[in-house]
């Protein structure tokens, strides 16, 4: 298919998202030529995603086909915008019966604007307006500092990071001068975490004691106003390697806050979202080849749910600190690695909070190899909790078949104690394919 | 270390002949060399780079290089469509790479792979002046041209190569080929220099072939096309502004 035939064809998608008429009110060739003449690209992909849990009852967890499809362009050398979509569906949900309706309801099919916006530039200004990810921070495969976009957590985090991040429709301004970096970024519309639901592969209790029976109502969104929106400001500077930067976000906990009452023995739970304000700081500079990656996040005031059937609602506010150092090297020209330590210390640590400690430690290595021109690609990701032994596997391997095809197959194996962060899926393990057709 | 892609580039010939027969200091010639493969002014070019490994097909990836400098560089991938969307920018020796799976910019040494024998450093960085101690070891005549052999020491361990033997010819300092060592002093590529042809004025190798000096018939082909000069805003080569690239 030529490129400006396609071009009608993901404008046409895209405007049936938009629920708009996208037919025909003039001639294909006509639209056809007036695309050609903006120099409009589109570019997509289309994607099968299967995957199979391994540990008893074994089965499939995801037939998942996505396509995505983008538009970009520009109007101007100073205006520039993207549209695009994504549209999957999920045949798990109809050919098996391994999940019941509400997860079939929650997770079958998604329509939905990806990263859709107008950019405009001008001297050391520029300003993107639109549903965006604004992405902060160095970490890899972590999400540390990357705390103004709300996630897609219904398969945990394993999907690419582009997909658990859900664009959010707001405004990013940004101010360059030589070294310096200043970017402020302004939510309205505000998006909050999209979580598992009751029986589906990643949903999470809440915490309660064992045995414990439990009521959970959906949390209320807060409207959309200027008093809920959301703001920060993040200054970065460059020097001498040093990449240094600094940010405040006035936000929302994306994930609600788990209040509860007790009654005749039962814990009911209304969720309700709250503000946070966060404040971070993060760092890189490469020294002989080693690159050192450094973030730390201070939440103010957080909300940790509470084993204490005498609070009224079973939450407490905490200070504490996330921060992480990793370092980055290629060894022997051939294996790229990455090694991360992470901590988290909570202010007024109480041993009553759930899942939580005073002071939690864990480290990640990552290592990849490349092979045959890099075609074949072999990748090998660990995340360890070190103070319960919690461990998630992430070996991987990717072939490219063709200029257009790519093949992705590996395996999720997670371990640990039932309650913590990784072992809670310790059943959930799964071996997956992907194959991808981009264009 | 890795030299850009783009860097391979220039032309040379801004020295007459009489200049040959003068004493010139090492660190002279290497900059002539970098003045022949790299236009000193702010330009944007098309770069293909086909790979070759014994009994396979070629595999071919095309980048869009924009350079400001001798230490500013951006790499867009254009091609193929697996690898397209992915971002290299490169400020002095500072390198970030913009992943589309990933959405940020991450840092990265220069020794970390692009493409088959080419490093990030390959393409993105060209400055054997900026990089390199350089002195003369001898002078070769071949193909009745008189060469410099020059050694050149990496000035410190931010570069992708620890020393590197080139070869640049008397009278117009175009490089011929050249050797590139690792710290252990084992031969890591053999690269040539080929094709001058007129870019942004002035002759220049249009080809490099690096070759790996083990595996015969392992090699990357480095060609540059179309290229348009003109001024680049200083404000694109900054990490924070490699999101705008995505397409």
């Amino acid at each position: 298919m030529s490129a400006p035939y396609r071009s009608v064809l993901v404008m046409g998608m895209l405007l049936c998202l938009a629920g708009a008429a996208a037919a025909e009110t003039s001639p294909v060739d006509t639209a056809v030529a007036f695309f050609q003449s903006l120099g409009w690209q589109q570019h997509g992909s289309l994607k099968n995603e299967t995957a199979w849990r391994i540990i008893e009852p074994t089965g499939l967890t995801k037939i998942r086909n996505q396509l995505i499809l983008s538009e970009t362009g520009k109007f101007s050398d100073q205006a520039k915008f993207k549209i695009s979509g994504r549209f999957y569906y999920d045949a798990v949900y109809d050919g098996t019966d391994n999940y019941a309706k509400n997860v079939a309801s929650s997770q079958k099919t998604l329509a939905e604007f990806r990263d859709t916006y107008l950019d405009y530039s001008s001297g050391a200004l520029d300003v993107r307006l639109g549903k965006q990810q604004i992405v902060w921070g160095e970490a890899v495969g972590l999400f540390f500092a990357d705390v103004v976009n709300a996630k897609d957590l219904r398969e945990s985090v394993l999907p690419d990071f582009d997909m658990i991040r859900i664009p959010e429709w707001g405004a990013d301004i940004e101010y360059a001068k030589d070294a310096f970096h200043a970017e402020a970024v302004w939510i309205p519309a505000v998006e909050f975490n999209r979580l598992p639901v009751s029986g589906s592969e990643f949903f999470v209790l809440p915490p309660v004691p064992q045995g414990t029976s439990l009521t959970y109502v959906d949390p209320a969104k807060p409207s959309r106003s200027f008093e809920n929106s959301e703001a920060g400001l993040r200054l970065s500077y460059l020097m001498r390697g040093w990449d240094v930067a600094a940010f405040y976000l006035h936000t929302w906990d994306k994930s609600p806050v788990l209040y509860r009452t007790i009654d005749a023995g039962v814990y009911n739970f209304t969720p309700r979202y709250k503000r946070l304000d966060i404040y971070g700081a993060t760092f890189a500079k490469e020294v002989k080849n080693i690159v050192f990656k450094g973030e730390c996040v201070y939440n103010r005031k957080g909300y940790f749910s509470i084993f204490d059937d005498t609070n009224p609602d079973g939450v407490v506010r905490r200070d504490f600190v996330d921060y992480l150092l990793g370092a980055d090297y290629t060894f022997f020209d051939k294996f790229d690695t990455n090694l991360q330590f992470m901590q988290r210390i909570i202010s007024g640590y109480d041993r009553r909070l759930a899942n939580a400690r005073r002071v939690d430690n864990a480290v990640s290595f990552w290592v990849s190899r490349g092979f045959l021109n890099n075609a074949l690609e072999l990748e090998f990701l660990v995340i360890a909790g070190l103070m319960d032994k919690n461990l998630l596997y992430r070996p991987k391997i990717t072939y490219k078949l063709t200029d257009n095809w790519k093949l992705r197959t590996g395996f999720d194996i997670f371990q640990g104690d039932p309650t913590g962060t990784f072992g809670q899926f310790r059943k959930k393990s799964r071996a997956y394919a992907e194959l991808f057709y981009l264009f | 270390m890795k030299r850009i892609i783009l860097a391979a580039a220039i032309a040379a010939c801004v020295i007459g002949p009489a200049c040959s027969l003068a004493q010139i200091a090492p660190a002279e010639i290497i900059q002539k060399v970098d003045d022949v493969r790299s236009p000193q002014v702010d330009y944007t070019i098309a770069v293909e780079v086909v790979s070759y490994l014994p009994n396979r097909a070629p595999k071919a990836a095309r980048y869009e290089v924009m350079v400001k400098g001798p230490e500013r560089t951006i790499i867009k991938t254009v091609f193929p469509e697996t690898e397209r969307g992915r971002i290299l920018l490169m400020r002095e020796k500072d390198l970030w790479a913009f992943f589309p799976d990933v959405s940020k910019p991450l840092r990265l040494s220069m020794q970390e792979r692009l493409i088959g024998e080419v490093s990030n450093g390959d393409i993105a960085r060209l400055n054997f002046a900026g990089d390199y101690d350089a002195k003369i070891l001898r002078e070769e005549r071949i193909a009745d041209k008189n060469y410099y052999v020059l050694e050149l020491l990496a000035k410190n361990g931010e570069v992708t190569y620890a020393k590197v033997i080139l070869w640049a010819e008397k009278e117009t300092y175009w490089p011929l080929k050249a050797e590139f060592y690792a710290l252990s002093g084992r031969l890591l590529k053999n690269c040539s220099y080929e094709n001058y042809a007129m870019l942004a004025e002035k002759l220049r190798p249009t080809r490099l072939v690096m070759e790996d000096p083990i595996t015969k018939g392992k090699k990357s082909v480095i060609t540059y096309g179309d290229i348009r000069v003109g001024e680049i805003p200083e404000k694109y080569f900054a990490k924070d502004y490699m999101k705008k690239f995505i397409q």
